[in-house]
């Protein structure tokens, strides 16, 4: 009997230590694998957007095209718009973004929407306006998960 | 009572043991993940500023280029100056570039590089680029190189990692050589040759240099302008100015890759002169009687009497104008040439119009 209940002891112990430490492990596992995914995201934000900015719709880089409708309130043409988005959509490879420009007067101009995500990371660059009382802007990206 | 207590030991050592052995695993996976973890992390942070520092030295053409449109377009509107000049005469910022036989042409590059720099500068100082040292450019091969003595930094300070990204700003970009055709353009017609002085003399050197009309002998001697007057019409003055107008304007158009147009500010046409006169004499007679010793002997006199004058004057005419020549690049209003400038508080698509005066005084 005695070897019996010490055999049985011994395999309670054995089987709580043991799922603890799984139970602690997973969840800072979890915790772990869910911050690394996270930031590898975040880095792929700066590249679509990078990507995007050098990228080219009717013989312009996307960067020129954005900067220079400045002059006209950062109003795109649709062509230039649609072009964009495809770029976006293929760069992205995700349901829901936004692209804006911060103008000076701190309002967001939109440039392309598309969905709405309740998870959003936002990546911003400044660029380069053509010569007046602003000289940049920031040109973000947002992007849902 | 002792086995028991044996048996108590036995398990709990037995499970210290155990648990000692599983945070032993669970910590050497654990530490290796963060390990990985952490050195991912000081990647993605030295990856997110290496991004940054590319981003502005891959973007810098761009304000280069609208640095180099604002320059050409400030530098060309002030007649191929940057700064003020007190040196050459000027007029509400546009300057001469012609007066009379003298000439001032501007050193155009010098005055691009001083405003390229300028402007170059502010767009610098909101990229947090360093300032820049010195531009060139270079019209033979439309090349634009701007140059700092320092590089941009991007510094990654974390908990994980405390780094300095460095990139060098130094850039050599090119432009539309053909922007520059205003000034060369103009410097071949107004400075090297001098069309609107060939234009208006074309006008004035045949016009009326010499008068002749024959007048009754009392109203001679007639003076050089009533002469002018009478053979020339009175009109002469606003007729000749018309010519000269038209003339002028007769230059406008195209010229290679650029359009010119001339603008009229003032003009002036006078003339002086100096007339000889020449009388022609007609005779006239007449039948004198006399009675000498009771005979009537008469005789014929005659005497010279004046008939008519000659006025035969000669005239130097001269012409003085003052003409706001403007240039405009490119020729075409095609708006996609157009360069993108700053002016009167707004940004907008524009020509290079190249501005300034020519004053002439031309005498024949």
């Amino acid at each position: 009997m005695k070897g019996i209940s010490l055999i049985a002891a011994t395999l309670v112990v054995l089987f709580i230590g043991i799922f603890s430490i799984l139970i602690v492990s997973f969840f800072f596992k979890y915790h772990l694998w869910y911050t690394i995914e996270y930031t590898y995201q975040s880095a792929t934000e700066d590249l679509v957007l990078l990507s995007l900015l050098n990228t080219e719709c009717s013989g312009k880089k996307v960067y020129e095209i954005i900067s220079m409708s400045s002059i006209n309130d950062f109003s795109i043409s649709d062509s230039d718009l649609s072009c964009i988005e495809d770029k976006l959509d293929k760069l992205s490879a995700s349901n829901c973004y936004r692209l804006f420009i911060e103008k000076s007067d701190s309002a967001e101009k939109d440039i392309i929407h598309k969905g709405s995500c309740p998870l959003k990371r936002e990546v911003c660059y400044r660029i380069a306006l053509p010569y007046g009382n602003d000289l940049v802007s920031n040109i973000c990206l947002v992007l849902g998960d | 009572m002792k086995s028991k207590m044996k048996g108590l030991i036995g398990i709990i050592i037995l499970g210290v043991a155990t648990i000692l052995l599983g945070g032993a695993i669970y910590l050497s996976t654990s530490v290796g993940v963060q390990k990985s973890f952490s050195i991912a992390l000081k990647e993605v942070y030295i990856l997110k500023a290496i991004n940054q520092l590319e981003s502005i030295k891959q973007f810098l053409e761009y304000p280069i280029n609208y640095s180099f449109s604002q320059a050409i377009y400030t530098v060309a509107k002030q007649s191929g100056y940057c700064n003020y000049n007190p040196s050459v005469p000027q007029e509400s910022g546009i300057y001469y570039w012609r007066v009379k036989s003298s000439t001032y042409f501007p050193d155009y590059i010098g005055s691009l590089e001083k405003c390229l720099k300028k402007y170059l500068n502010k767009y610098a100082d909101s990229l947090n680029v360093p300032e820049y040292k010195e531009v060139k450019i270079d019209e033979n091969e439309g090349k634009i190189s701007v140059i700092t003595d320092s590089m941009m930094s991007k510094s990654v300070d974390t908990q994980t990692i405390d780094a300095t990204i460095k990139a060098n700003p130094n850039r050599t970009t090119y432009f539309d050589k053909k922007v520059l055709s205003s000034f060369k353009t103009a410097k071949r017609l107004y400075i090297d040759s001098d069309i609107i002085k060939t234009a208006v003399l074309n006008v004035i050197k045949n016009s009326c240099k010499t008068a002749s009309k024959k007048y009754s002998c009392s109203e001679c001697p007639k003076t050089p302008s009533q002469v002018h007057d009478d053979v020339c019409g009175a009109s002469w003055k606003s007729e000749t100015e018309s010519k000269i107008k038209k003339a002028i304007n007769s230059l406008n158009g195209i010229y290679g890759d650029v359009r010119i147009e001339h603008d009229i500010k003032y003009i002036d046409v006078s003339y002086s002169g100096t007339c000889d006169h020449t009388y022609k004499y007609k005779k006239e007679c007449y039948q004198k009687c006399e009675n000498i010793d009771g005979e009537e002997i008469c005789n014929t006199v005659c005497y010279d009497v004046c008939d008519y004058c000659i006025a035969s004057c000669k005239y130097t005419n001269q012409a003085e104008v003052k003409v706001l020549v403007k240039v405009y690049y490119p020729a075409s209003d095609d708006k996609s040439l157009f360069y993108p400038v700053y002016d009167d508080g707004k940004r907008k698509l524009s020509k290079i119009v190249l501005r300034f005066y020519v004053r002439e005084t031309i005498i024949s």
